[in-house]
């Protein structure tokens, strides 16, 4: 599990990026304050570090000198979209520069890339003894590989990355598909399918008038 | 041609035709002198020779012999004889040229008595004088005056040679000058030229009292003014750029909770509490948003109408303002304390003068503590206007902050402001407010101490018959 931490004087952003994060899998810490955050460096180790630029004690460039001799990755938050500014961020060694306002699923993807690109993971999802590779494409059950459409390995990644969530369908569909969906036969034709191929036939649920959803490990029996 | 280079050519051209009209002058009065004083010599020698010859006449009339142009010629020759270098005689006698020649084709009939002709035979130069004696006798002496000419072309070319090379040192000093002249010149055209590049701090500053100097300071002047109007635009199309930029990103922030919560509560169902809290926030962000929207359009819509102001009463303003903040600082657990109630009316707009009152009731509400007091402000001044405003013993305002909390979206503390729901543009818009009353804003404000917001609007005598 990678930890994270997140440095965000907005208390609502903080929170939703720890829930979406969390969500995903990362253990998080949320911090508010520049100084709070430096301190919380010194005692700890982190795979990742979202900074804001603009926060109260000291500055998302000043902490990204005190995140640069323990080798985290940084990314920064910011609303500051000016060329300059990203230009700066990334000379004084950011690994990346999210430019407010940001959708989860970019986060989430510049989050995995930099970490994988770091080589501290963020390459292969796991699900009980599924592991799904999401640079090359393969998903492999206990250990031999199984053979996914596009499409199926899309759905499954949906499903392992909001893990214990009901996803709805028509967001499901949204994002494997692309665009609005018309009829709902053809997402539950996917996911029988998918159900099939990997055996998960319990561990994919129908949830009631909302979607699917992939439970834990610790819920099953 | 350069304006340097015709300067130059100008002052030599006057130059040599002064110069040369000078000396020309000079040489010929000179020449006419000289030509005089032979002339005086020669017609002495002249009348010299005339007498001798007449007395010869006279004196063989006086012995009664038949005068013969022999015995003449006799005469002449003997004075020929004694004459000095250069000097020759001629006896024309009896319509015959008896003794001597004439020099060039000059007849002896052409001159009559008592005349002097020059001529110029080759390189000679010969004054030729001729006197009418008597029995018909004429005598012409001939004197060579060629070295006087010769003397005068000599004097012409020393002049000549003289005039040259003072006009080619008068050349090159006239250039030089002429160019220092036209420095000034070449300097404000090469500046005008930079400033219209842009360099707008250039000036040419040319030191003297002249007319160049004076086109200088007018011409810095223009540059000035330029270089000021200039600032101005740059500095208000800064301000421009400041705002849309503090603008965009306070509209990013809360955008991005919004379009980030909302996006969780569509794609996954979330338990009740994580929906709560992001339903919570995406409404908390969209009403400052709201509220951000709402200030701004206020903001813009004071700085592009005039305004039409009118009396108001103080007491109605007062009332809605308590009316809207009670609520605000019972739930901040703040005292409101309202001033004594009295009847005043001042020029303004009402629903403005609320809006300036709820603003800083706001603000004072933020910086204060639990337990304290705001208080709303309005009492006379003893020059009759009347002090609008708004006081706390809260934070206070940093005093290198003081000049910039009317910036809009400016904020001291950005993350408690956020957290009170601040949009920065409060006192931006109280300030717009107080501008379109024809008056300021006045902060005072202690750190740790307190602050005080206050305006001050012109009384009209109300109608009431209250005292103002």
């Amino acid at each position: 599990m990678n930890r994270i931490l997140i440095v965000e004087d907005e208390t609502n952003i903080a929170r939703l990026i720890q829930m979406s994060l969390s969500r995903a899998g990362y253990s998080c810490t949320v911090l508010n304050d520049g100084m709070e955050a430096a301190n919380c460096i010194e005692q700890n180790s982190f795979d990742l570090a979202l900074l804001d630029i603009m926060l109260p004690g000291l500055d998302g460039y000043a902490l990204l000198e005190y995140l640069r001799p323990m080798g985290t990755p940084v990314i920064f938050i910011t609303a500051k979209s000016a060329l300059k500014d990203r230009v700066q961020g990334l000379r004084l060694g950011a690994d990346d520069y999210l430019v407010k306002p940001f959708e989860i699923e970019e986060l989430m993807a510049r989050v995995e890339t930099v970490l994988r690109r770091t080589g501290k993971g963020g390459r292969v999802l796991t699900a009980f003894d599924v592991e799904l590779d999401t640079v090359s494409r393969t998903v492999t059950k206990g250990g031999k590989p199984l053979d996914l459409t596009p499409l199926e390995f899309g759905l499954l990644e949906q499903l392992m990355r909001n893990r214990g969530a009901a996803l709805y369908r028509d967001v499901l569909y949204e994002r494997v598909w692309g665009g609005e969906m018309t009829e709902t036969r053809t997402l539950d034709l996917h996911i029988q399918r998918l159900r099939k191929k990997l055996g998960w036939q319990d561990r994919i649920e129908t949830v009631y008038k909302v979607g699917y959803r992939l439970k834990k490990e610790e819920e099953t029996p | 041609m350069k304006f340097a280079q015709k300067l130059g050519c100008a002052m030599v051209l006057v130059l040599a035709v002064s110069f040369s009209a000078g000396g020309c002058a000079l040489l010929y009065g000179d020449f006419a002198d000289r030509l005089a004083e032979a002339d005086t010599q020669n017609q002495a020698q002249h009348s010299l020779a005339c007498y001798a010859v007449e007395s010869e006449i006279l004196s063989l009339y006086s012995l009664g012999d038949a005068i013969t142009g022999e015995d003449l010629a006799a005469q002449v020759e003997e004075l020929s004889s004694t004459a000095p270098e250069g000097s020759a005689f001629a006896l024309w006698y009896q319509n015959e040229m008896v003794w001597g020649e004439l020099p060039g084709d000059i007849l002896p009939a052409d001159m009559g008595s008592s005349q002097l002709r020059y001529i110029r035979t080759g390189d000679t130069v010969s004054a030729v004088y001729c006197s009418d004696l008597l029995d018909g006798a004429r005598l012409f002496s001939v004197f060579d005056v060629t070295s006087l000419y010769d003397a005068r072309t000599r004097s012409l070319l020393r002049f000549l040679t003289m005039e040259g090379v003072v006009l080619l040192c008068s050349a090159v000093v006239a250039a030089l000058l002429s160019r220092r002249m036209t420095r000034p010149l070449a300097l404000l055209n090469q500046v005008s030229g930079e400033i219209a590049a842009g360099a707008y701090d250039r000036r040419t500053a040319v030191p003297g009292n002249d007319e160049v100097a004076q086109l200088s300071r007018s011409f810095d002047h223009m540059a000035a003014a330029v270089e000021d109007k200039v600032a101005q635009l740059e500095l208000s199309v800064q301000q421009r750029d400041d705002f849309m930029g503090a603008f965009t990103h306070e509209l990013k922030t809360p955008m991005t909770s919004i379009i980030g919560y909302a996006d969780m509560l569509r794609s996954v169902q979330c338990d009740p509490d994580e929906q709560k809290e992001a339903a919570n926030a995406i409404f908390h962000e969209a009403k400052r948003l709201e509220s951000l929207s709402r200030k701004l359009l206020q903001l813009l819509h004071l700085s592009d109408e005039a305004l039409t102001l009118g009396p108001v009463e103080l007491e109605r303003v007062l009332a809605a303002a308590e009316k809207l903040m009670t609520p605000v600082c019972r739930k901040a657990g703040v005292t409101l304390r309202m001033p004594a109630r009295r009847a005043f009316t001042v020029r303004g707009d009402a629903d403005l003068l609320v809006d300036l009152l709820c603003n800083l009731t706001q603000n004072a509400v933020k910086a204060s503590h639990e337990g304290q007091i705001v208080e709303i402000l309005c009492r006379p001044r003893r020059d009759g206007a009347i002090l609008l405003g708004v006081a706390d013993a809260g934070i206070g305002i940093p005093s290198q902050a003081v000049s910039r909390v009317t910036e809009p979206f400016y904020m001291v503390d950005k993350s408690r402001a956020r957290k009170s729901g601040g949009s920065g543009l409060g006192l931006a818009l109280c300030s717009s407010i107080a501008r379109a009353h024809g008056t300021e804003l006045r902060i005072q404000s202690r750190e740790g101490r307190g602050t005080c917001v206050t305006v001050t609007l012109n009384s009209i005598p109300s109608q009431g018959g209250d005292t103002p």
